[in-house]
């Protein structure tokens, strides 16, 4: 329904020279600007909060925020994705192979339905997928010829400009919002984005209030009440996501 | 809980015509009918129909209809195998000429009953049992039902400094007034922000059920553009 090319992390654009100079920041700041002068009955202070990319967007939105930015919560965020979420420690997560059409397709203009097909797997196995599939290259050049995020992920093998353009917790300087971060010990991606987020924001900004929370989560799964909280076989307590959810 | 789908693939196996009933779910336990209309897309290749069934209890169905309009106001009602379930036998744990959408789990079982039907002689009756996962979906209903009785819905398109438009919807609790102000939170994703549409509410429209209750403008920002 939005407009625009989708990019994965955008990069801050610190020093903007004109208008189409633009950021996850500057979109922030606008919709924010817009929506006090448009919508009636708010009392000038506005939050975000968001799960893993838009725990990205929470923290690249409190960048030269907009005054009225009091509170920001990255969850499960993704601070660097050469180390997080895509990569593990630089190492590409093989696991997210079937799921990288999301990601490295579309949409190019707005749309009310999924823009991405996920191709069909020719078994459930995923042991058995990746051991009939031949090397990663193999797997690429038959799936994913057009896709924009594959081309990116191989083409950058190593940390360079790319990837640390992308560093979105560098220019978490100078912040001015509250921040709550909030992770899961169980999350499979990964435990890097938030614990990374909570100690840029504590090292680089002196005074501001900065606090983190973590409990026996999956990724974002404090956010809707599973009743009885389990991690495979590992029994948790129940009502676990309200509970944490209070606190 | 049930509701009724209706899912329309295409060629190019792109996801056509969808609804699932998930603003309108069904509650009820007379017999009603419930309709799904929709534009059976111009590359359409196969066109599903069905119903799902959440959490224990029974739910009963019966005389499932397919219509196409042919011309303006005209239906065609297209003739389909035991969408009556007069055919009380089970093939494969089903009734005959059903097939599972996904998978069909075990705690779901079949039959036939004649003494609940609302046409002929026979419904299909499904039984849920021992199910004991479904407070999300629970938690999920009775959030959608309060975010309908305490906030209004609205959809906009905010134009960025740059000239491109976000959609945007905001949610504003209905006793929000110039002596009775709320604080807004944002939520910007690059994922979806349906459901669509003025009348069509979500039920997690904030970080927690809490914080919906308390009441702010709940703020979801689709479409992170450069």
């Amino acid at each position: 329904m939005s407009e625009g090319i989708w990019t994965n992390m955008t990069p801050h654009i610190a020093n903007k020279k004109s208008n189409r100079d633009v950021d996850e920041s500057s979109d922030t700041f606008d919709a924010i600007e817009w929506l006090l002068k448009n919508v009636p009955h708010h009392n000038g202070r506005v939050g975000q909060s968001g799960i893993s990319y838009p725990g990205f967007y929470s923290s690249a939105g409190s960048i030269d925020a907009h005054p009225a930015l009091k509170a920001v919560s990255p969850q499960a965020p993704i601070a660097d994705v050469f180390w997080d979420d895509f990569h593990h420690n630089g190492v590409f997560t093989q696991g997210y192979f079937w799921n990288l059409p999301i990601f490295g397709t579309g949409p190019n203009k707005p749309t009310e339905t999924d823009w991405y097909t996920l191709f069909d797997k020719p078994t459930p196995d995923a042991y058995d997928f990746y051991k009939r599939g031949g090397t990663l290259k193999q797997l690429g050049d038959k799936y994913y010829k057009d896709n924009f995020l594959w081309k990116e992920l191989t083409e950058h093998p190593n940390y360079d400009s790319f990837w640390q353009s992308r560093r979105i917790v560098k220019h978490m300087r100078n912040l001015k919002p509250a921040y709550l971060v909030v992770g899961g010990w169980f999350d499979a991606e990964d435990l890097y984005g938030v614990l990374t987020t909570y100690k840029e924001i504590e090292r680089n900004n002196p005074g501001v209030y900065n606090v983190i929370t973590m409990g026996p989560f999956g990724h974002g799964d404090w956010s809707q009440e599973d009743g009885h909280h389990k991690h495979h076989q590992l029994y948790w307590g129940d009502s676990l996501g309200t509970f944490y959810q209070k606190i | 809980m049930a509701m009724l789908i209706v899912r329309v693939d295409k060629k190019d196996k792109k996801m056509g015509f969808f609804n699932n009933m998930q603003d309108r779910p069904i509650q009820s336990s007379e017999w009603k009918t419930y309709s799904i209309e929709g534009k059976i897309d111009e590359e359409a290749d196969s066109l599903f129909f069905g119903a799902i069934c959440v959490n224990n209890g029974s739910f009963y169905f019966d005389d499932f209809i397919l219509q196409i309009e042919t011309g303006s106001g005209n239906w065609q009602t297209i003739s389909l195998p035991n969408t009556d379930f007069e055919k009380n036998t089970l093939t494969d744990k089903l009734p005959e000429n059903w097939k599972p959408f996904y998978n069909t789990s075990p705690k779901f079982g079949y039959s036939f009953t004649s003494t609940n039907t609302y046409k002929g002689s026979y419904s299909l009756k499904v039984t849920g049992k021992e199910i004991e996962d479904n407070a999300g979906m629970n938690t999920y209903l009775r959030l959608q039902s309060f975010v309908k009785n305490n906030y209004n819905k609205n959809e906009y398109q905010i134009t960025m400094r740059d000239g491109i438009k976000i959609y945007t919807i905001v949610y504003t609790p209905k006793d929000a007034s110039a002596i009775n102000t709320y604080p807004m939170m944002l939520n910007r994703t690059p994922y979806s922000i349906a459901p669509y549409g003025k009348d069509k509410y979500n039920g997690f429209i904030g970080p927690s059920e809490t914080m919906i209750k308390e009441k702010y403008f709940c703020t979801p920002v689709s479409g992170a553009d450069i």
